[in-house]
């Protein structure tokens, strides 16, 4: 077991290193797709629910569970296929070998994340997972690639931050018993700090998966990146953040303060992913907003779990992911399609409903596996709400590809790349069901069942039609909205800021400055200690 | 006024004036001279430490004269590093100032 | 009152010589230098080098074998005439860390500074080998001297080395940048050597144990700990006093860089925290400590955005490396008067963490920085495009040692920070432990701004000259230190607590 995640891990690295060397750096473009394979011999586990950790190196430690093998399990193959396609697309290619670099660095950070056992070793898998994401994204090198790729990495560098913070504040709660994940949040709950850890972990993978008002570089990078690398990051990498919280969160203790605010953070989000995904003419924004939307209903689902302190809620989640992982990255590989013919819009569109959770879909049993942990009532009655939004903005989506404006910059990716991603979610879906809830998969058949998928879908077709029928059409907003907005801003203030600060060093170096400075300090110096030294 | 007294405080004049012609005269030969003389201050004041320390019979404690002989060659050593250095820029840039362009990137 | 400890500890210990010849021997290579010259340098600079890491390695290997200091009383005189040589736990750390990377430095100039056969001799390599041996003979000194004036020759001896790689590429930049760092140097030993005057007025000795052992927060004492401090932060370009150090380092030849920056401006640093932790520590006043880490927190800031907006690559290193000795300052607040706990010891532990993966990281920036102007002709950051097909080994170099200077792990920067934020956020410094985190993010920037430009397209066909292999593998083993170091557990490093001064 050792020897498959370390070679998960260091395979890409490995392959990344190759291409240093001119003759078989070649070759490593076209073997994109062999480089997730060790990831796909851990996909059983999935089916377990056992646990178990390993000592990599050193204090390095790997931790295999069931929540990690089913992100695992679902990225590796999108990795896989991801991978296939893309190398089709490098073919003789400008660039062929740095954009597989980037490729690389990312792929071993984001299955390497699934399995880290120990804060150390989660961090720097994180990082790898988001910040060579910049070069996939500002690949293409226009303006607007080069600055969707500074916004996530500037979200990245931040989100880094805040969780080192985290990281930090839990091993120093530990007392120096270790580094490993269970240690540090065994000692959480009853730690003083577990408030500010909480908000750092939240905002801080907040940053990775979109959750609002978190969410501005989203909609931005997966439409400036090529499809290939939208696809991958938009199902896999952004899930690093997931694992994160579901790692990170103290689901077996009770919080309910804080689990209902992640709660209602999380289904805020995903009501204004999908009221804002309408708003976009460009699939691949409505695509990422409906990223923001799914990935909401994650963190909602865990803030629930978290209220109540269901230490299972991880592996539900996990599970409920395992679709969003193949079927977005499936459905932005299927952009490369100029016009799709009917039979497979239609089958997009069973996929992409699945989202929304439409009755025997792949996404209907992650909806119902949620549905205990989620609760009923009120809470349950607005993800059923969120799966209304989800309907309209899928169909929204589907009728924008169906008008494929003709001038759309097409990337030539096989064909067969996103049916393939969409028939291995539903068939992990159906497999996995009994394993994950203990329930047979034949529940998700029952007529009750069916009509409670049913209605809210129904009811967001009806509302789909009925905004189509009144003709009426929504204000456009850029890709990123407040987000956007606040990127803008920072745009133009940092450099402002950094301006300031190099002309207030130009002044600090100066002769004059820096020697009367010294003897300032000199005085101020020998002053305080004169005043405060004890007598 | 003791003699302690005063050999302190022409040291300490000596070295205010130093630091005073350090950071206002922009020249570096004002600058190296300034130095010198902040040197010749400390200098002083060794002859003060090792006059007050003194056992009794001698003109003084030898180790802090020692320590004076060896700061003297220091502080010439510096000069003529620096001397040299001047005369290297001045040869080279036909003047010898500090000042380096400080545009903004 | 002397304590028994301080009595006991001025015997030499077995192995003691080791230390005499850590200083002597790269001096006597000196004077072979001169007296045989340029033909000969190369060969006496490399024997004298190789010898220095062995004997670095025999002084790590006795001080942790017995884990006690290793001493020497030079001429059988005892302090407070005499002078004893010690190396405890860090100045054995160091005498190693600036072996192996002074290893390095000379072997990726080794062919930049040859003599070529018939030709006549050329000055300037033989300034440039005289001057590195005579950089490790006083880095030694500094490391392993217990006499606060021996000490202060130690300093000005290294900075007087310094200056000429500083100057030795010529043309008026250059030597301004010298003549500047020269003056504020010497401004900055003139306040030491005075701060000294005052403690042997006080105290009647220059040996740090005996002042240890009688320390008085007295008005002299303070005093004279205000100058001596000052004038080390000079020495060290620690925010706002760093005025010398970007056009130097920047001016100086990659190789020459390359040990400025990783080894020479930790002289004084050592020397600092030498004052701080073992001669007067009980005079650590928070109110002083944090006016340290106040300028430290300037440094992390204002350096590295400063490093963000330089237009070529060698001064952005520079800036880095303004922008990391910040970190190296947060030490004096965080290890607090009782030492002797956890926290403390982690704090003590990330601090010299820092120095080491600094120096390792920087020199390896340095070397590529070096190659990179070599193969482009340039430096300017915004047309590096195209150097990753090029020379992939540079940017790889650059990158690694830029995942140090991040923090990022597996590196010895990540386990640095980590230890430092661990203290600070104990011991409830928020503020510092926030410029800690936000220093992290600023060198994300200024790391990925430049790798970005090296892996991007190339922006214009440009002549490109070839750079052997042999010198990329050296600044590459270089930085990789700086990463392997990261495979260590995060403790608190006994080794580095071996023989420091109650």
């Amino acid at each position: 077991m050792i020897v498959t995640i370390m070679a998960m891990i260091l395979l890409p690295l490995a392959m990344a290193l190759l291409l240093l060397s001119a003759p078989l750096g070649r070759l490593v473009p076209r073997l994109l797709g062999v480089a997730p394979a060790p990831a796909l011999l851990l996909l059983p586990i999935a089916w377990e629910g056992s646990v178990s950790s390993y000592t990599l190196l050193g204090s390095w430690t790997a931790i295999v569970d069931q929540a990690g093998a089913l992100l695992l399990a679902a990225s590796g193959l999108l990795w896989m296929i991801g991978g296939f396609a893309a190398s089709q697309w490098l073919k003789g290619r400008e660039g062929a070998g740095r954009f597989s670099l980037w490729w690389l660095l990312t792929l071993s950070g984001s299955l390497g994340v699934f399995v880290a056992g120990d804060v150390v070793s989660f961090y720097a898998l994180y990082a790898l997972a988001s910040l060579p994401a910049y070069g996939l994204i500002a690949f293409g090198g226009g303006e607007e690639a080069q600055r969707a790729g500074r916004a996530t990495l500037a979200a990245a560098l931040i989100g880094e931050a805040l969780i080192l913070a985290a990281f930090v504040l839990l091993t120093v709660e530990a007392q120096g018993q270790g580094l490993a994940i269970a240690t540090v949040m065994h000692a959480l709950p009853a730690s003083p700090e577990a408030g500010l850890v909480i908000t750092l972990v939240v905002v801080g993978f907040g940053l990775k998966i979109g959750l609002f008002p978190l969410h501005g570089w989203m909609p931005m990078s997966y439409a400036a990146g090529p499809l290939a690398a939208a696809a991958v990051l938009s199902g896999a990498t952004s899930k690093a953040g997931l694992i994160g919280l579901i790692r990170f969160l103290p689901l077996d203790a009770p919080m309910p303060v804080a689990g209902g605010m992640i709660l209602a953070a999380g289904l805020f989000s995903a009501f204004y992913g999908a009221v804002l995904g309408l708003t976009q003419n460009n699939p691949r924004s409505v695509l990422a907003y409906s990223s923001i939307s799914q990935l909401g209903q994650m963190a909602a689902v865990l803030g629930a779990g978290l209220a109540a302190g269901v230490p299972g809620a991880g592996s539900i989640v996990a599970f409920y992911a395992v679709y969003h992982v193949l079927t977005k990255g499936g459905l932005f590989l299927m952009l490369a399609a100029a016009r799709p013919p009917l039979w497979q819009l239609l089958l997009a569109g069973v996929l992409a409903l699945g989202f929304a959770g439409l009755p025997l879909s792949g996404g209907a049993l992650g909806k119902l596996a949620f549905k205990d942990v989620a609760g009923s009532g009120v809470t349950g009655l607005l993800f059923a709400l969120a799966a209304t939004g989800s309907t309209v903005l899928m169909l929204h989506f589907l009728r924008l590809v169906k008008a494929a404006p003709a001038a759309a910059k097409q990337e030539p990716l096989p064909g067969w790349a996103w049916i393939a991603a969409g028939l291995a979610a539903t068939l992990l879906m159906w497999s996995l069901f009994g394993a994950v809830t203990g329930v047979a998969a034949g529940y998700a058949l029952k007529p009750g069942v069916l009509f409670e998928l049913g209605w809210p879908v129904a009811a967001g077709a009806a509302i789909a039609w009925a905004l189509a029928a009144a003709g009426t059409q929504l204000p456009r907003i850029e890709p990123g909205d407040v987000g956007a907005r606040a990127i803008a801003i920072a745009e133009r203030e940092a450099p402002r800021l950094a301006r300031l600060a190099t002309r207030f060093e130009i002044r600090a170096h100066q002769w004059q400055v820096s020697t009367l400075t010294l003897a300032v300090v000199l005085i101020l110096w020998v002053v305080l200690q004169g005043w405060l030294a004890p007598h | 006024m003791s003699a302690v007294l005063l050999f302190w405080l022409a040291g300490s004049g000596l070295i205010g004036l130093a630091v005073y012609g350090l950071i206002v005269n922009p020249h570096p030969l004002c600058k190296l001279l300034a130095l010198n003389l902040l040197g010749s201050g400390v200098f002083l004041l060794f002859g003060v430490i090792a006059r007050r320390g003194a056992a009794a019979g001698l003109g003084g404690d030898p180790v802090p004269q020692a320590l004076v002989i060896t700061g003297i060659v220091v502080a010439f050593s510096a000069t003529a590093i620096a001397v040299a250095l001047l005369l290297a820029l001045h040869a080279e840039a036909g003047e010898a100032s500090l000042d380096q362009e400080d545009e903004e990137p | 009152m002397i304590p028994l400890q301080a009595i006991a500890e001025t015997g030499t210990t077995p192995g003691g010589a080791l230390l005499v010849l850590g200083i002597v021997m790269p001096a006597v290579a000196l004077v072979a230098l001169i007296g045989l010259g340029g033909r000969a340098a190369r060969m006496i600079v490399a024997a004298a080098l190789l010898f220095q890491l062995y004997v670095a390695v025999r002084v790590a290997l006795l001080v942790a074998g017995s884990a006690t200091p290793l001493a020497y009383v030079v001429g059988g005189f005892q302090p407070p005439l005499g002078i004893t040589l010690r190396a405890d736990g860090v100045s054995a750390l160091m005498m190693v860390v600036s072996a192996v990377i002074f290893l390095g430095a000379a072997s990726f100039a080794w062919k930049d500074f040859a003599q070529a056969r018939g030709q006549p001799e050329a000055r300037l390599s033989l300034i440039f080998w005289s001057a590195l041996l005579a950089m490790a003979s006083a880095l030694n000194l500094l490391f392993t001297s217990t006499d606060l004036f021996n000490l202060y020759v130690g300093l000005e001896l290294l900075t007087f080395a310094a200056i000429p790689v500083v100057a030795i590429k010529g043309g008026a930049e250059t030597l301004r940048a010298a003549l500047r760092y020269l003056l504020f140097a010497v401004f900055g030993s003139m306040l030491y050597l005075f701060g000294i005057v005052l403690i042997y007025g006080a105290y009647g000795t220059l040996a740090i144990s005996a002042i240890a052992a009688q320390v008085q927060p007295n008005a002299a004492t303070l005093a004279a700990a205000g100058f001596v401090t000052v004038g080390l932060l000079a020495k060290t370009a620690l925010f706002p006093f760093h005025l010398w150090l970007p056009p130097a380092h920047a001016g100086a030849p990659a190789a020459g860089s390359a040990v400025l920056s990783a080894l020479v401006v930790k002289g004084s640093l050592f020397l600092l925290m030498r004052l701080w932790f073992d001669t007067f520590p009980s005079l650590r006043e928070p109110a002083d400590m944090q006016l340290l880490a106040f300028l430290g927190a300037l440094a992390v800031i204002i350096g590295s955005v400063t490093a963000l907006r330089q237009p070529r690559l060698k001064l952005l290193v520079a800036y880095s490396t303004v922008a990391q000795i910040g970190y190296m300052f947060f030490v004096f607040t965080l290890v607090p008067k009782t030492a002797g706990d956890i926290v403390a010891s982690a704090a003590w532990t990330g601090a010299w963490l820092q120095v080491v993966a600094h120096a390792f990281a920087k020199a390896g920036m340095f070397l590529a920085a070096g190659l990179v102007a070599e193969v482009l002709g340039h430096d300017r950051i915004r047309d590096l495009g195209g150097l990753s097909a090029r020379a992939p080994l540079v940017v790889l170099t650059f990158a690694i040692s830029g995942l140090s200077l991040m923090g990022l792990p597996p590196s010895g920067g990540f386990s640095a920070k980590f230890m430092l934020l661990a203290a600070a956020l104990a011991e409830g410094h928020w503020v510092w432990a926030t410029v800690i985190i936000a220093g992290g993010v600023l060198a994300g920037a200024y790391v990925f701004a430049v790798l970005a430009r090296m892996m991007a397209a190339p922006t214009k066909a440009a002549e490109l000259a070839s750079i052997g292999r042999t010198r990329q593998l050296i600044a590459l083993g270089l930085a990789s230190v700086s990463v392997l170091m990261g495979l260590m557990p995060l403790h608190p490093i006994a080794f580095f607590e071996i023989g420091r001064f109650p």
